[in-house]
């Protein structure tokens, strides 16, 4: 068995991953997966470091608008809308 | 002040039940006695002592390579040898009518050596294993009652032991009959001395032997040492195709054996939760987390345990591409990649969903992809 440090978004690590599984530990003294770690560290033995996912890849201008809810034609509407608001102002 | 010193209470008219009190002042009432120490419910200190919640298996065959590996809820096999040597699954096979059991079939036969041992066993939190006072002079007598079957007939053993195994006690018991459940009460002396957690640790574990290496047999009874089983313990192990079914496990406070404490299911299933909780999405596209946070390609999503859990757990699941993050606007969806704890606590536990595409909305549901998939999160002892 061997481990692997896990960080969260702002680099505290925050659990240890067992590698070859999908199990994540919690830096718990009471849960007995994390006490096996520290017996595993006692032995001498050093865990992989943290490796940071791939940053995300940037949104297109289409993908911007679906997640706010629009579809192209509905922005539309509303950018001439609002445009004609303000000539009339 | 008067006195009524009677031995046996029934009806005129019908001789058999009543109240009876024998010369050592325990009463029964229909056959049945009436505990001598501790409350009158509650009193078991085994849990799912009749083998009924099975979250990681379902009742399903299994074989654990492993030691210490958790089959039904709250027991472990002890595989000191971690190679799959025997089948555990939940069996119909009843020594009631009412209650499952659990069925081991040996697969491939052994002949431990040294400090090896098989067993099934079962550790009991120090917060439920207090009561018995143990390592103290008000030290209570324990009762240990359970029902066994096997191909296999002659002298087998039980132990209970503390957490850091420096005190144990052995008891022998007797299948006298091939493929017949037979009843087994054992009365565990009060131990004095010792140290016992009675915390969130293990207070101390019943072990039932089904093959020892010379080096964990001691003699019957309490002893400084860390022994499962005797000499006589038969080599059950060894046997190919050998069957052992076991239920109706209850230890209690007291010398008078009372009858098997049965729980309502959802009683018996919050017990089990407190030590781990499985969550399956029994179809696809079902939500079982809501995470209101997060970035383009991640999100933390939170559980809430259903019980306090007995310490913060680790998390396991069928695999990462079997969840989505369902964002909460535009109804993107995106398949995680990985999945980790990002805080864990006794009450809830919030996961990091990493995701390697776009599409997913910042914060939104953690959903299946997938029916049968799983999460499951781990306090065990």
């Amino acid at each position: 068995m061997s481990y692997q440090l896990h960080n969260d978004q702002d680099g505290n690590l925050v659990c240890i991953r067992k590698i070859g599984t999908n199990v994540s530990i919690p830096l718990a003294p009471d849960n007995t997966d994390y006490q096996e770690y520290l017996a595993w560290l006692a032995e001498g033995n050093t865990p992989a470091p943290y490796v940071a996912p791939p940053p995300p890849t940037p949104l297109t201008t289409e993908q911007k608008i679906a997640r706010a809810g629009f579809n192209e034609g509905e922005l539309e509407d509303f950018l001439v809308e609002k445009i004609r608001r303000r000539l009339i102002e | 002040m008067s006195e009524l010193r009677v031995q046996e209470i029934h009806n005129p008219t019908v001789q058999t039940g009543g109240i009876e009190i024998d010369n050592n002042d325990v009463v029964s009432i229909n056959g049945q006695a009436l505990p001598t120490a501790g409350a009158f419910g509650n009193r078991n200190l085994i849990i799912n002592g009749n083998m009924l919640i099975d979250q990681r298996n379902s009742g399903s065959s299994t074989t654990p390579s492993g030691d210490q590996t958790y089959v039904f809820d709250r027991w472990k096999v002890r595989n000191s040898n971690a190679t799959g040597r025997f089948s555990v699954e939940q069996s119909g096979t009843s020594p009631n009518d009412i209650d499952p059991s659990m069925l081991l079939t040996v697969t491939t036969t052994d002949t431990p050596s040294g400090v090896e041992f098989y067993a099934i066993e079962q550790p009991i939190e120090g917060h439920n294993f207090a009561r018995a006072a143990a390592g103290s002079a008000n030290s209570e007598i324990l009762t240990l009652t359970f029902f066994v079957r096997s191909s296999l007939t002659g002298t087998y053993c039980v132990s209970l032991r503390n957490s850091d195994a420096s005190r144990s006690f052995v008891a022998e018991y007797t299948i006298d009959r091939v493929d017949t459940w037979e009843p087994q009460t054992i009365e565990v002396p009060a131990i004095t001395t010792g140290t016992w957690n009675t915390t969130t640790g293990t207070g101390a574990s019943v072990a039932f032997c089904l093959g020892s290496g010379p080096d964990r047999e001691g003699s019957t009874g309490w002893q400084s040492a860390n022994a499962v089983a005797t000499s006589n313990q038969v080599d059950w192990i060894n046997s190919n195709g050998a069957t052992f079914f076991i239920s109706g496990v209850q230890l209690e406070v007291g010398s008078v054996a009372t009858p098997f404490e049965r729980l309502s299911y959802s009683t018996q299933l919050a017990l089990c939760q407190r030590y781990y909780l499985s969550i399956v999405a029994v179809e696809a596209n079902s939500r079982i987390a809501i995470a209101g946070n997060g970035s383009i390609n991640q999100c933390f999503p939170t559980f809430f345990a259903p019980t306090t859990m007995r310490a913060a757990p680790a998390i396991d699941f069928s695999a990462a591409n079997d969840f989505q993050v369902e964002g909460i606007a535009g109804g993107g969806k995106a398949t995680a990649t990985s999945i980790t704890i990002n805080r864990a606590t006794t009450e809830s536990i919030t996961v990091q969903v990493d995701t390697a595409g776009g599409t997913g909305a910042s914060g939104g549901n953690l959903l299946s992809e997938n029916n049968n998939v799983w999460f499951a999160f781990n306090a065990e002892l």
